[in-house]
């Protein structure tokens, strides 16, 4: 039934003294003591939670850990939404597994701009000695070690990490793993790890396969294998299929707490939308490019070429006129595109050169003006950022800019600026992943993403855990462009901004929205048909959102 | 944390600074500061290159003197000198470092009971685990009575209310007993495996079902896996690699264990035999 281990080194440390025990007795009576504190009463409790030195974790966290622990048997995915924690819970499943003997070494792996926060929050909230990877002797130098994910996927350090045993990895933004063909989804897969915890607010970004990748590192077989998931699963627009058992079998491997079911009190948050009116020349040039992208959007849909340029340059002339320009001048330089469409695009780009001043920018500097306190202003390009950086030092305000490209240091420095020194931090979505920006309680979206999930990434680091204040939400909505409809779909339709919606992913099956959204902007005759098609899409999402909280 | 935690962890320090030989300088309530010989500085803080710089360079620094808090509460007077205020928590750094070197000093002792006429016993602790992917430990304590090799089991709750003290009483008449040391640990651990034995086991039952459980599912998932006609062989390969490697962590992770490992020993002289309270 069981295997019988015998450990005899107290008979080797006896003999080292001379065979015969000395010493004094009230000595003995203190490590009699000590050896019964540091005990695994039961195989029920967690241990962990009297010895915490200076956290009270949530009940929710309490209840993840316990479950990690308990029933998923230590390999398991954290999908808690944004700012709910996940950090902590991994924290008190790796403390208690340390408390009871059962992880010794232990590999954290981190984005590298969150090295230094985890080493601080382990030794500073847990008591856990962990140590910042550093160099190559790092590997074999420390026990519990924080790692950039990035750093260990290279060689040698890969190599090193794969000739070790870990009794415990965990990784954080796990999302970077939804792609078995990568070489961070393979680093995990070879890696040799008793537990695994993998911490993510958005398993599921695009496709279902995301999910499917990320359970068979934890459990491979929990899903079957991909034909039978595939064909079980997913159906051919990627909804899923049999979503009822779908869940019950992701439940087995994954935790997911959500923020209205957490007894969790947040502070209320304020959604304003900021409307725009365009300049007549911003106008022009928008309805030029848009009349560009519907014409280019037909012709590459018939001949089946890709049209990720045109989706990145509608959103472009949505955020600014400045932005789309560069997409502009790379499409010039395609080589497939003919002559008439090179003039066309070269047209267009003297157009958005020749535009004096943005409205749009113009109205960011005067809302910061009016805040007077800190702000953040999220974008999805950094051509906008670097001119809304310009922009706001031309008026007298100090920003910083965030962006995901920083290295762990420089991130950490600029999030010091922008608490210290700075008013404004602006931020590409990328940049906004995993910060924790709670001082700050206004957010101003320059440009919304299309994608439901990075919005709630955004807010997420402002509001969660350690706000006191309530928050303000201001997006931008440029009149008479798509954005407005962006807008509409997401705050009005969706309510993405007041109840957290955050489920549009997991199980429902998260269809490429931003497809979705390119395809009725693009093939609508008009606006009331846009409108039409969005309201069709929101009370899809509305209705999938009744029955999952109906019981 | 509540004040019984903090003032049994009070209790701990003080006791064992006490008997380790620091010398306690007067401190204020819910506080203790400890002057530090240099053997347990070396045990209580991590500093191998101070050291090992003090070794070489023969320097006698002053003894590291700790200030220790254990009351939240306790507002600290600005001008406590140069001390560093440490708070102490259960399971902080300093408290670890405290209970390891508690262990390491406790491990053996000699005892005597005061009494004219003792018998002498060997006592043992010992540390027996439940593990599979969760871990349940339990401390047993056993006597053995050196004259004819009785065993008392669970003695260490009557044991710890006697007057046990480290030197032995001038008139006492201790009985000389040759021991041997291999026999003592050969009774003690088959005494424990047959106690072991007996116990309620469903916990591995429960985990081996587990085991078995996880293997089949990867069993059949490979199967279903390899048995797609398209992959060629370093695919083949790959896959066969990485189920050795799924396997093997199941069992590390799940396959129930039992871990003795003996903690403390002691020869305790006694008036009477132990009893199981």
């Amino acid at each position: 039934m069981y295997t019988y281990q015998q450990h005899d080194d107290l008979r080797t440390t006896l003999a080292t003294h001379g065979d015969m025990p000395m010493g004094k007795w009230s000595l003995f009576q203190l490590a009699y003591e000590a050896e019964r504190q540091s005990l695994s009463q039961t195989f029920d409790e967690l241990t962990c939670l009297s010895v915490l030195p200076a956290m009270v974790p949530y009940e929710h966290q309490v209840q993840t850990a316990r479950r990690v622990i308990q029933e998923l048997h230590g390999r398991a995915l954290l999908a808690d939404e944004v700012g709910l924690g996940k950090t902590i819970e991994a924290g008190l499943v790796l403390k208690e597994y340390v408390l009871r003997g059962l992880v010794k070494k232990a590999l954290i792996l981190v984005p590298a701009s969150l090295v230094l926060q985890w080493t601080r929050e382990l030794n500073e909230k847990f008591a856990i000695p962990a140590f910042a990877q550093r160099n190559a002797w790092s590997w074999t130098t420390y026990d519990i070690l924080v790692a950039s994910m990035d750093t260990t996927k290279r060689e040698p350090h890969r190599a090193e990490v794969l000739s070790q045993e870990y009794d415990m990895v965990i990784v954080d933004e796990a999302h970077k793993l939804k792609n078995s063909k990568t070489r961070n989804w393979q680093l995990i897969n070879q890696m040799r790890k008793k537990y695994l915890l993998l911490l993510t607010a958005t398993p599921v970004q695009n496709d279902m396969k995301e999910l499917y990748n990320l359970i068979t590192l934890l459990r491979p077989g929990q899903l079957g294998n991909q034909t039978v998931f595939a064909k079980n699963h997913i159906q051919k627009n990627r909804q899923p299929k049999n979503p009822e058992v779908l869940r019950s079998m992701v439940q087995e491997v994954m935790v997911r707490n959500q923020r209205r079911q957490s007894s969790v009190e947040f502070t209320t948050r304020h959604v304003e939308t900021i409307t725009i009116e365009l300049s007549a020349k911003e106008r022009n040039l928008y309805i030029e490019v848009t009349e560009f992208i519907k014409e280019a959007y037909q012709k590459r849909k018939e001949s089946h070429r890709s049209i990720l340029s045109l989706i990145t340059l509608q959103r472009e002339i949505c955020s600014s006129s400045y932005a789309c320009m560069c997409t502009l001048e790379t499409m010039m330089k395609d080589k497939r595109i003919t002559i008439e469409e090179q003039l066309r695009l070269q047209e267009l780009y003297h157009m958005a050169e020749s535009i004096p001043s943005y409205s749009k920018v113009e109205r960011v500097v005067d809302l910061v003006q009016q805040i007077q306190d800190k702000v953040i202003i999220f974008t999805e390009y950094r051509a906008t950022q670097d001119f809304l950086l310009y922009m706001l030092q031309q008026s007298g305000i100090k920003a910083v800019l965030f962006r995901g490209g920083y290295k762990r240091g420089k991130k950490d420095w600029m999030k010091d600026l922008f608490e210290h020194r700075a008013q404004v931090l602006i931020a590409t979505e990328a940049g906004g992943e995993g910060i924790n920006l709670q001082f700050c309680n206004q957010v101003i979206n320059f440009d919304l993403p299309w994608n439901p999930m990075r919005i709630e990434q955004r807010i997420g680091r402002v509001h969660r855990l350690g706000q006191t204040r309530p928050v303000y939400i201001r997006n931008f909505s440029t009149l008479g462009t798509i954005e407005e409809h962006i807008v509409s779909l997401l705050q009005d339709k969706i309510h993405m901004f007041e109840s957290v919606i955050g489920e549009l992913d997991v199980i429902l099956g998260p269809k490429s929205f931003e497809t979705d959204l390119m395809e009725t902007f693009m093939t609508s005759q008009g606006q009331d048909e846009i409108s039409a098609r969005l309201t069709a899409l929101s009370l899809r999402v509305r209705n999938i959102e009744m029955e999952r909280t109906s019981p | 944390m509540t004040e019984t935690v903090q003032r049994n962890l009070y209790d701990f320090c003080h006791r064992y600074f006490k008997h380790i030989g620091a010398t306690i300088l007067p401190s204020a309530y819910g506080t203790l500061t400890v002057e530090l010989p240099r053997d347990i500085d070396k045990e209580l803080t991590d500093r191998p290159f101070y050291w090992m710089w003090v070794d070489a360079m023969n320097e006698t620094p002053p003894n590291t003197v700790l200030h220790l808090v254990f009351e939240r509460s306790e507002v600290q007077p600005k001008d406590s000198g140069d001390l560093k205020p440490e708070s102490m928590t259960p399971g902080c750094y300093r408290m670890q470092r405290i209970l390891q070197s508690a262990k390491t000093h406790g491990m053996f002792a000699a005892a005597y009971e005061q009494a004219q006429v003792l018998s002498p016993f060997a006592l043992f602790i010992a540390k027996v685990s439940f593990v599979s992917d969760l871990r349940q430990d339990f401390l047993e304590s056993y006597a053995i009575d050196l004259r004819n090799f009785q065993i008392y089991g669970d003695v260490m709750n009557d044991l710890l209310h006697r007057d046990l003290r480290d030197d032995r009483p001038p008139a006492a008449n201790v009985l000389p007993i040759a021991i041997n040391m291999d026999q003592l640990f050969h009774i003690i651990y088959q005494c424990i495996e047959l106690d072991v034995r007996v116990r309620d086991h469903s916990w591995a039952k429960d985990a081996r079902n587990r085991l078995n459980s996880e293997l089949n599912r990867l069993d059949a998932y490979y199967d279903s896996v390899l048995a797609t006609s398209h992959l060629d062989a370093e695919q083949i390969a790959s896959y066969a690699a990485e189920r050795a490697l799924r396997k093997a962590e199941i069992l590390w992770r799940t396959e129930p264990k039992v871990e003795v490992r003996l903690t403390q020993m002691a020869l305790v002289y006694l008036a009477q035999q132990p009893s199981d309270r």
